[in-house]
């Protein structure tokens, strides 16, 4: 049940952002990639090696979206090494961690720390990838505000869900 | 051998890590230019569907301006019409002449989605292989050059603008002193290129028209490319460095049409291999 909730609102997640984030074309500096919450919210107890391979594939379905093969994959893979780790680090019992990852299960700040994090990590990830070495300060600019867009969308999706 | 199992063994989720890494970074290396594969791409037909509808609902709101677009396109298309029937009027009466092979056709096609101002831009179209859609198509708007078709999916297909890195360049003419030269896009903004290789003695304003010159098989020649805005030569070049204001709004486009040279390219084909 609690993976069919997960799945459900991947397919939300992933229509929200292809159908609407990715064309709302404000400026080529910010481009805010959402689906990340789903990856940020999973569950800690399956074990590593398919928590990787969940995140190659929800990466492959946005490369498929966004004519970009293998960098939302790459970003995606990256983030779901660091994400144990990273909760490890912040929640003491994190063995007894069954719930998804949130402002209930492990606080409103260990998340808002764990969020910033993975997404900045994702998004220079993608952007690096995708530019390579065209105009780095294009780049550092599209990272940084499309990062605090996201940000500010994840941490206003948690708060909505608390409600 | 037992070391080597108990490494993977006590490594293993980094080794999956490792393995799943190499293969995205294998990707995006073999689709680098442009997106090569059909499945990965927007115009593998489950991911175009879901725009196809988007764009559906979408295109209702936009329905006045692309009248008033495709009104504006028709005005221009009649009145070529009048002036070259003229023309040829006028002709008939001095030599005999045959009429010349249609040598292009159009196929029209509709933009489903679309990623502009980033460093690597697309545009989908509602056009594919099955309707006549070939990789190297070139793609026109309502007024001028769009780009080239890129990848090829069944119903669907992938059109690098002429505004992307991952572009390529376009042969393209000044009209008043016919000097060639090639657009390129300089990664700023989306109604802009750039005109390089025209020598710095010829003599280039701002305002001066730029069309394509036919001289590469994907356009032919006196399409509308844009007008120049500013030309500077830099320092230690030999030629000027042109600033071209695109006749294409990519911020508005919804209808494209795709140009099929397929006649053009058998018969140069047909020529160069009488030439061997």
């Amino acid at each position: 049940m609690k993976w069919i909730k997960q799945l459900i609102r991947f397919i939300i997640v992933l229509l929200l952002q292809v159908l609407l984030i990715n064309n709302l074309q404000i400026s080529g500096l910010c481009h805010p990639y959402l689906y990340v919450v789903c990856l940020l919210m999973m569950p800690i107890t399956l074990p590593r090696w398919v928590d990787l391979l969940i995140g190659a594939l929800v990466g492959l379905v946005i490369d498929a979206f966004c004519n970009s093969a293998g960098v939302h994959m790459a970003a995606c893979t990256l983030i779901m090494l660091i994400r144990p780790y990273q909760i490890e680090r912040m929640v003491v019992e994190s063995e007894r961690l069954t719930d998804e990852i949130g402002f209930s299960s492990i606080g409103p700040s260990s998340f808002s720390i764990y969020a910033a994090l993975l997404i900045v990590i994702h998004h220079a990830m993608v952007f690096f990838l995708t530019n390579w070495f065209h105009s780095f300060l294009f780049t550092l600019l599209q990272i940084a505000i499309s990062s605090i867009v996201t940000y500010g969308l994840v941490i206003g999706y948690e708060f909505i869900r608390k409600k | 051998m037992q070391n080597l199992l108990k490494f993977i063994q006590k490594h293993n989720n980094f080794l999956v890590f490792i393995l799943l890494e190499v293969v995205a970074l294998l990707l995006i290396v073999q689709n680098t230019a442009y997106p090569k594969s059909t499945l990965l791409s927007t115009c593998n037909s489950f991911v175009a569907w879901h725009y196809e509808v988007e764009n559906t609902i979408v295109s209702y709101f936009r329905l006045k301006e692309d009248n008033e677009q495709l009104q504006q396109e028709n005005a221009m298309l009649r009145n070529q019409l009048v002036l070259y029937a003229n023309e040829r009027e006028r002709l008939k009466e001095q030599v005999t002449y045959r009429y010349a092979n249609l040598q292009h056709h159009f196929i029209p096609a509709k933009v489903i989605q679309m990623q502009t101002g980033g460093v690597k831009n697309y545009i989908t179209i509602n056009k594919g292989a099955r309707d006549g859609i070939a990789e190297g198509m070139g793609v026109l708007g309502p007024i001028g050059v769009v780009g080239v078709v890129s990848t090829v999916g069944q119903q669907f297909s992938v059109v690098i603008p002429v505004t992307s890195n991952t572009g390529f360049g376009v042969s393209c003419r000044m009209q008043k002193n016919n000097k060639i030269g090639t657009l390129r896009w300089d990664n700023k903004d989306d109604s802009h290129a750039i005109l390089i290789d025209i020598e710095s003695h010829v003599d280039v304003q701002p305002g001066d028209i730029i069309l394509t010159s036919g001289l590469s098989e994907t356009f032919p020649e006196n399409i509308p490319v844009g007008v120049v805005e500013d030309a500077v030569v830099k320092d230690g070049e030999a030629t000027w460095t042109i600033r071209v204001k695109l006749y294409t709004d990519f911020s508005k486009l919804s209808y494209v049409q795709v140009i099929d040279n397929d006649i053009v390219s058998k018969e140069l084909e047909q020529l160069r291999s009488e030439m061997d």
